[in-house]
């Protein structure tokens, strides 16, 4: 469910939003491009560890699996925040 | 970007972070627990994230982007207003009310939901046609 909705459909909408939305300025159109790689990597990681971590926390319940569901969480979580933190500013009006 | 979308797409940007820090407690609780009563959010988690971010946002980004009337008109701007605070009043009720246990709560919400729905497809409904007859 997760990997169509949140790494499928919100990645897409990121990906257009950092590409469509209005330029933060002249020097820097797509305002901060390090907040938007690991607006990427902190998404897809954190994805990778939730895909990774279901199944083996559904065949081991008290194995370590439940770890990578938490640090999962955090990443994605981060994720969110760092496009808003990167998007707000060019969400503007001219 | 019209000002109306500026706060509609900044509102949705809002529904993205919150929506995700209530999910990503969740899970957190499901890998290493920390209370049940977080499973409680998941109610909300959904409503902001299906309703209050994706639709939102594609209102927002709708009411910015489709094609205008005499070039700059963008119709009937108060319905469009109307629908998106519906919308929100309506995410608070389904998500606040699946929180507390509200069946009334939920069921208004779903009511609001889908009347935000209507006005927004009633706004934008006369906007979408043909890019040639755009200014007409």
């Amino acid at each position: 469910m997760h990997l169509l909705t949140v790494g499928w459909l919100t990645q897409l909408i990121i990906g257009v939003a950092y590409w469509m939305f209005p330029k933060y300025s002249k020097a820097r159109p797509r305002g901060s491009e390090r907040l938007g790689w690991a607006t990427y990597a902190l998404l897809n990681l954190g994805l990778a560890l939730r895909a990774a971590g279901e199944p083996l926390m559904a065949a081991q319940p008290g194995a370590n699996a439940g770890w990578l569901l938490a640090a999962s969480a955090v990443l994605q979580m981060l994720a969110a925040w760092a496009f808003v933190a990167n998007t707000w500013a060019r969400v503007k009006s001219r | 970007m019209p000002r109306f979308a500026v706060w509609t797409v900044r509102a949705a940007l809002l529904h993205l972070g919150v929506g995700f820090t209530l999910g990503a407690l969740i899970l957190f609780h499901k890998g290493a627990p920390l209370d049940p009563a977080l499973w409680r959010l998941l109610p909300l988690h959904v409503e902001m994230l299906l309703a209050g971010w994706m639709a939102q946002l594609a209102m927002g980004v709708a009411f910015w982007i489709l094609p205008r009337f005499r070039g700059t008109e963008r119709g009937n701007v108060r319905l469009a207003a109307l629908a998106v605070v519906t919308l929100n009043v309506g995410v608070l009720g389904v998500g606040v009310g699946g929180l507390a246990g509200w069946d009334a709560a939920v069921l208004l919400g779903r009511v609001a939901e889908l009347l935000a729905a209507g006005m927004f497809a009633a706004h934008a409904w006369p906007r979408v046609k043909p890019v040639s007859t755009s200014t007409q």
